[in-house]
Formats: structure tokens, C-alpha cells, sequence
């Protein structure tokens, strides 16, 4: 699945690996690199769908650079890429993936693909509780009176069907995994085990 | 009858008045002469006494008990009297007379001799009793003497001495001419002792299960022979010997003693010898086992005085005892330590240990082992293990502690967790650094063989010279862990010169800031070092840096004018992998810092001034002008 135009930023001291990853990636996505944290921060966008993060980096390193993404807000997804083996140290880390180096070409595109349809499913869902909930006051509103319930409405509904399917197709793929992180990003008190 | 009267009374008179039965016989004869017969005498079987005659001659046949009887002798008429008490015929009184005897006078004489008897009888009661005296008198001395004897063994600190004592006192005090004394020896009776009046070929040993001797000593009891030549299993050493005695000694020997006649020994020679054999058993068995005490006791005393380990006993909190190598170990001379209490020389981090040892409630038996520091006066501490039993010490609880100083054994366990540390990181490192380029050269192999750019293949054997040179690193930063071998005195100025020279920078400068000082330290590492520190500078500064080698009070600096150590990261620049360089392995001042750190020194990376590049100091260590 595949986005055009998606956009993946690859970040590693190792600016011999950045090459590679590029040249990985090139063919299916826009791809900006970075050598340092710092460089990394300064090119990141609310454009870039997609970080793959080095840990160990002299000056900022893999984890102050995720940290400050997650600070700032970003709408992105993070793997990090690090020969670094993970530790309990990771709990604390905000990431959507960790991939252990050396890391083949199926395996960093397939990740990247992934936090990609995360990211999607994502969207598709912010999208579709926004809409539920202009329905619900536009259903209340109505009952009282005060609207008449046009066109307009009707597409609404229209898009929450199509919302559904599409979010349903999505999870048909989705790994155990895609939910856990899925579900991180959903606002409290829709996370519930119920 | 006046004469006869007179008679009557002289003889009684002297009977009354004897001491002994042969003053009594004289006395009654003079007695009767001095009454007028011409002369007197009286017999038994013979002649006891006579008086105003030579040579009396004895009839036959004594008178009856109840009669007296005329006799008519060679030198006259005699009358003689019979001297009888009750049934106790004692002898006859016989005297001149003239004329025939009346029968009313001779109950009287009859009385007279009941008189004499008696008081012979008496006296004889009485020698009897007086030599009974003597012979008691003689046995208590014997016995006063062989207590000297024995009173003098116990001072005897050798076998040796109770031996001869003991055959001196069987010569003198039990005068036994022919003794000795055999004690048992690896299965003979060996002669320890002899009596001057023994001959030389008298004393083989024998074993000690044979003769007289070895029944004695294997049956624990006396032997007494008559006669030896009457007996089966009695083999004289020599012929001569009939008689012989045989003692026990305990379980130590034989007491002997022989003679040249037969049945020489009454039984109270047996007890006697017995009496002093045993004083003999009794005091070589003290002596025995004084001397076996004491040989435990030196072995002991050896034992923990020359121990390993310390040793100490402590009542309540106090030391009662402390052996050499424990005054060592608490650095402290031992009137400091005795009665000191316990806490005082521990770690007051590790007092808490001591609970069981000071609070009393141990039982004897206890044991503990923990560890615990001592802390000596000069603030040296050392590690120690205790290994503590409760024990009964002069009559009451107190702790008896082995305490071993472990220092060494933590300082080696120490370098090892250090070395697995070190190893760990090795592995981490291995598996981190080399992760990355291994990522690209396989990708770029990949990306080679799909497309046939070259960049790729360039990019892939780049990486491998990386890894390479990595390997090499790792390697040489295992090296590190070594220990500093020898230090001297080295100049600064020329090993900094030396490594200069092998980092091969032409187009570099080095400012040496150095007089003569040197630098106690092993050169070939304090090489390394600065090779390292160079190194740093050219990798960070560019080909035509400039450095400065400048000395501090202890120790020197390495000072480039390149771009310095980015914000914040003077903290991380030892840590190995940590480069900033893109072909920088990141071990260089890992390795710096390895070297420092095994001379004790210690390396910091200092922010200099504004204008000016990296700067690393190294301290501590000793500098010599």
C-alpha cells in the first residue's frame, strides 16, 4: 500500500548507511537525509510522514531528537534504526519501531510501509470520530428543531460508511503490533479494554 | 628356816627387779648365793645363767612341775626347783644345799619358782613387744623415707631420674643388693635402670610377653619366687639367682630384684616395692602426660602464632588475646589491642556485623562467617573475613575470630568485574560499530548488484576498511586492560617528540611548552597515550593543526586549535564508539583515558578558551623536574 509522495527522513551519523537507505527508498518515496541530530531537526516538516532515527549519534543524539519530535508534535511515525540492542531504557522512548542494524532492504521498506499505513489508520480514524461527532450535534440539533437536516447531512453519512470500510480493511491487515501502537495515539478515555 | 626365809626374799626380789629375762636369770642365781648356798644356776634345755659355779652340769630329766627334787651332782647335793607358771614351764633353778629339803619348805620353793616364771614370762612379753616396736619402728622409717623418695620423683622432669631414684631407694631403703627396672619398648622390656651390685649381661632386653618379668607387666601383678630353679617358666639371666621379686610399673615396665638365696622376699618386701613402684607409675604418668601437654601446647601456640591468619578472642567487647599476624593486621601493637574493644578496630559501616559477636546471646558452638573492614590508625582499610565460634574462655563465653585479610582476593575481584565490564563493552561495541557499516556494505553490495554503479562497490569497500580498522581498534583497546607494568621517570619532551613523529602529520605542528620535566610513568603506554591525543587533534583539527604540549603541577595537556569539543560533549568523548569524525572509530581517548586511569592519573576534557580547539588534561600523576 504503497503512498506516493509520502515523505521519509533518514537520520544516522553514518552518512555512508543514510546513501543506502535512500537508495533504498528512492523509487518509492521522497527521501531527505540528515548526518546529525540537529540537521535532522532543522529539516523536519509536518511533510515528513516517516523517521528513521539512529540512537547513538555524537551531539544530539537518536533519543534527545525523538524526544524533541514528540514535543513539538509532529504527525509522524519514528523507527529507530541503531545497532544499539534494546534495553528496558526503551520504555521511555516515544518510537513506533525498532529495528536492529544491519537491517535488508524488504525489511526497512516493509517497516516504513507500515508506519505509514499506522499513520493512515491513524488519519482515517481522527477523521471518522470528528465526523461522528459533527453528526451527533447535527442529529441533536435537528431533534430540537433548530436544523434541517440537508444534503449536506447525507454526505456526512456517506463518509462515515466509507470511513468505516476503509478503517475496516485496514485492521484486517494490521499485526498485533499495528494496534498497540495504533491505539497510543488515540486521545484518552478511547483506549479502554472495553 | 631363817636362811631359807631369806632366800625366799632375796629371789623374789631379783626376780621383781630384772629388766630382761637374762638379767633376771643372773640376778636370781646371785640372789641365791647371796643367801648363803655356795652356788646357783638355771637351765632349760641348757645353761641360762650361773652363779658361784663354772660349769653346772644339767641333769637328764628336769624335776617335775609340782615337785622339787634333791639331786645328788658331781660337785654335791642340789635342789632343784622347777620354774612354772600355771602350764608355762619356763626352766629349773638349781642350787647347792646341805641337807634335805622340808615338805612345808617346798611348797614355798614351788611358789618361788610360780614367782620367777612368771616374771620371765613377763619379761619375754615384754622383749617381744619391744622388738614388735623396733620392727614398726623400722617400717615407719622405711615408709618416711620412700615418701621422701616419692616427694622427690615429682620434681623429676626426666623418666630418667625417676628410674635411678627408684633402684636407689629399692638398694638403700628396701636393701635390695640385686635390682632393676625394664620399661616396655616396641614390644620388649628394655632395661632403663640397675643396681650396682647387677652385672651388665643381666640386663638384655627381653620380650615383653616372656618370663617372669613379662607375666608380670602383661597380668598387671607381682610375681614372687622362692626358688627360680623349681620353676618352668622362669629363665634366669643369671644362675646364681634363686629368689626373685617381680613389680608392675603401670603400664610403663617391670621393677625386678633377685637374691642369691632362696625365699628371699617376705610379703612385706612385695609391698613395699609395690608401694614404691607405684609412686614410680604415678609420677612417670604425671610426667607423661605434663610432657604431652606440653607438646600440644607448643604445638598449638606454634599453630597460631605463626598462623596465617590473625586470631583473637574477645570476652564482652573486649580482646582478651591477639596473635602476631592480628597485630599486623589491625596496624596496632598488641597492649593496644587487649581489652580494646571490638568495634573500634571495624568499619563503622560494617559494626552492624558484629551484633552477634558483642551482644552476649551466642551459645559455645556458634560459628559465624561474614566480611567486614578493618580500619587501621593510619585510615587503611583492609577486607577482611571472620570466621567466629563461640567458645568457653577461662571459664566463660567469649568469641574466638579467624580473620583472614581478603584485600587482595577483592581488589583481584575487582580487576576481573572491571575486566568483564570492559569485555561487555567490547561486545557492545563489536555489536554496535560494527553493525553500521556492516548495514552498508551489504546494502551497497545489494544496491551494486542490482544497478552496477560503482559508488556502490566504493561505498561497500569503504565500509569494510572501517570495519577493519575497527577490528583493529577493539583489539588494541583490549590491550588496555593490562595492568601498568613498571614506572620510571620519563621525559615529556620526548616521548611527546616520539609519538609525534609515528602519527605521520606533515603538514601538523606541535609547540612543545616543556623544560626537562619528566613523568613517572611507563613510557611505552604514556607513548600510546599522547599517540592518541595527537591523533584526537589531527582527526578533529584538520592536516594543519597546530598543538601545544604543555606541563601542569601534576601532570601535562594536549591543546589543539582545531573546532574544539561540540556543546556539551566533553563528558561523553572518552566513551568508546563515540566519534564525531566519519572515519573516526571513536576509541582513540577510550584508550586515552584506559592508560590514564591504570597510572592512576585521571583525564578530563576542558572547554577552552572560546579561540581556541580541544584541550585534555591529564592529572595526578607525579612529575619530576
Amino acid at each position: 500500500m504503497t503512498e506516493q509522495g509520502a515523505e521519509v527522513l533518514v537520520v544516522d551519523d553514518d552518512e555512508a548507511l543514510t546513501d543506502v537507505y535512500a537508495a533504498w527508498l528512492d523509487d518509492d518515496y521522497d527521501v531527505e537525509t540528515a548526518t546529525d541530530g540537529s540537521h535532522a531537526l532543522d529539516t523536519l516538516d509536518s511533510e515528513v510522514d516517516v523517521v528513521l532515527l539512529d540512537r547513538r549519534m555524537p551531539g544530539l543524539s537518536g533519543e534527545d531528537v525523538l524526544e524533541r519530535i514528540r514535543r513539538a508534535e509532529y504527525d509522524c511515525r519514528v523507527a529507530m534504526v541503531t545497532g544499539v540492542r534494546p534495553n528496558t531504557d526503551v520504555v521511555e522512548l516515544g518510537f513506533d519501531e525498532y529495528l536492529l542494524k544491519p537491517v535488508d532492504r524488504d525489511d526497512l521498506k516493509s517497516t516504513v510501509e507500515t508506519l505509514l499505513d499506522r499513520s493512515e489508520y491513524d488519519d482515517k480514524l481522527q477523521e471518522l470520530y470528528s465526523l461522528m461527532s459533527k453528526r451527533a450535534l447535527l442529529e441533536s440539533e435537528a431533534e430540537d428543531g433548530g436544523v434541517q437536516l440537508d444534503d449536506s447531512y447525507e454526505q456526512l453519512v456517506d463518509r462515515i460508511e466509507e470511513l468505516r470500510t476503509k478503517i475496516n480493511e485496514t485492521v484486517t491487515d494490521f499485526g498485533h503490533d499495528d494496534f498497540r501502537v495504533a491505539f497510543r495515539d488515540l486521545p484518552n478515555g478511547q483506549t479502554g479494554s472495553d | 628356816m631363817l636362811q631359807q626365809r631369806r632366800l625366799l626374799s632375796n629371789v623374789r626380789r631379783a626376780a621383781h627387779g630384772a629388766d630382761r629375762v637374762t638379767d633376771l636369770h643372773d640376778s636370781v642365781c646371785r640372789a641365791v648365793v647371796d643367801s648363803g648356798p655356795d652356788y646357783a644356776y638355771v637351765y632349760a634345755a641348757d645353761v641360762r645363767a650361773a652363779a658361784g659355779i663354772e660349769d653346772p652340769a644339767v641333769p637328764a630329766s628336769p624335776p617335775e612341775a609340782d615337785a622339787v627334787d634333791t639331786v645328788h651332782a658331781d660337785s654335791g647335793r642340789e635342789l632343784h626347783v622347777p620354774l612354772t607358771d600355771g602350764d608355762d614351764r619356763h626352766g629349773t633353778l638349781a642350787f647347792a644345799v646341805t641337807d634335805s629339803v622340808d615338805t612345808e619348805d617346798t611348797a614355798d620353793l614351788l611358789a618361788l619358782g610360780g614367782t620367777v616364771a612368771l616374771a620371765a614370762g613377763k619379761l619375754e612379753a615384754q622383749a617381744e613387744n619391744r622388738d614388735l616396736d623396733a620392727e614398726l619402728e623400722v617400717e615407719r622409717r622405711q615408709f618416711r623415707k620412700l615418701h621422701s623418695v616419692a616427694a622427690q620423683m615429682v620434681g623429676c622432669e626426666e623418666e630418667q631420674s625417676i628410674y635411678h631414684l627408684a633402684i636407689d631407694a629399692a638398694e638403700n631403703i628396701l636393701e635390695f643388693d640385686i635390682c632393676g627396672i625394664d620399661v616396655a619398648r616396641d614390644g620388649y622390656l628394655v632395661p632403663v635402670a640397675l643396681s650396682t651390685g647387677m652385672a651388665a649381661d643381666d640386663s638384655e632386653r627381653i620380650p615383653e610377653d616372656e618370663g617372669v618379668a613379662g607375666r608380670t607387666y602383661q597380668n598387671h601383678e607381682r610375681v614372687v619366687v622362692d626358688d627360680v630353679h623349681a620353676m618352668d617358666d622362669a629363665e634366669p639371666s643369671n644362675d646364681a639367682y634363686q629368689s626373685v621379686l617381680s613389680i608392675p610399673i603401670g603400664d610403663v615396665g617391670v621393677f625386678q630384684a633377685a637374691a642369691e638365696r632362696t625365699g628371699a622376699f617376705s610379703e612385706r618386701d612385695a609391698e613395699l616395692a609395690e608401694l614404691l613402684m607405684s609412686h614410680v607409675g604415678e609420677t612417670l604418668g604425671r610426667l607423661r602426660t605434663d610432657e604431652a601437654l606440653r607438646e600440644s601446647e607448643q604445638k598449638y601456640r606454634t599453630v597460631i602464632e605463626q598462623s596465617h591468619d590473625a586470631v583473637t578472642i574477645h570476652q564482652g567487647d573486649g580482646y582478651e588475646f591477639v596473635n602476631p599476624r592480628g597485630t599486623e593486621l589491625f596496624g596496632r601493637d598488641e597492649d593496644a589491642i587487649l581489652g580494646a574493644n571490638v568495634r573500634e578496630f571495624v568499619h563503622p559501616e560494617d559494626h552492624h556485623k558484629l551484633a552477634t559477636v558483642g551482644d552476649g546471646a551466642a551459645e559455645v558452638g556458634d560459628r559465624e562467617t561474614f566480611e567486614a573492614r578493618v580500619q587501621r590508625p593510619d585510615g587503611d582499610v583492609r577486607h577482611c573475613e571472620f570466621s567466629t565460634t563461640v567458645i568457653t574462655y577461662q571459664g566463660e563465653a567469649a568469641v574466638l575470630a579467624s580473620i583472614r585479610d581478603i584485600t587482595e582476593r577483592k581488589e583481584r575481584e575487582r580487576e576481573l568485574e572491571r575486566q568483564n565490564e570492559r569485555l561487555d563493552q567490547f561486545a557492545g561495541v563489536v555489536s554496535h560499530d560494527l553493525r553500521s557499516p556492516l548495514n552498508v556494505a551489504e546494502g551497497s553490495l545489494d544496491l551494486a548488484r542490482e544497478t552496477g554503479d560503482p559508488e556502490h562497490f566504493d561505498r561497500a569497500a569503504d565500509a569494510l576498511d572501517r570495519m577493519q580498522t575497527l577490528v583493529e581498534d577493539v583489539l588494541a583497546l583490549a590491550r588496555q586492560g593490562r595492568l601498568v607494568d613498571e614506572t620510571e621517570p620519563v621525559a615529556l619532551a620526548d616521548v611527546a617528540a616520539e609519538a609525534w613523529d609515528s602519527v605521520g602529520a606533515p603538514d601538523a605542528s606541535v609547540d612543545y611548552d616543556v623544560d626537562g620535566e619528566r613523568v613517572e610513568a611507563d613510557r611505552g603506554r604514556l607513548l600510546e597515550l599522547l599517540e592518541n591525543l595527537f591523533r584526537n587533534a589531527v582527526d578533529h583539527g584538520g592536516d594543519t593543526v597546530t598543538i601545544t604540549v604543555s606541563t601542569l603541577p601534576d601532570g601535562f595537556a594536549v591543546e589543539d586549535d582545531g573546532p574544539g569539543i561540540p556543546d556539551g560533549a566533553a563528558d561523553n568523548v572518552f566513551e568508546r564508539g563515540f566519534t564525531s569524525t566519519e572515519d573516526g572509530t571513536g576509541f582513540g581517548l577510550a584508550i586515552v583515558r584506559e592508560i590514564a586511569e591504570a597510572h592512576d592519573w585521571t583525564v578530563a576534557a576542558v572547554s577552552a578558551d572560546e579561540a581556541r580547539g580541544a584541550r585534555f588534561e591529564v592529572t595526578g600523576a607525579s612529575m619530576l623536574d
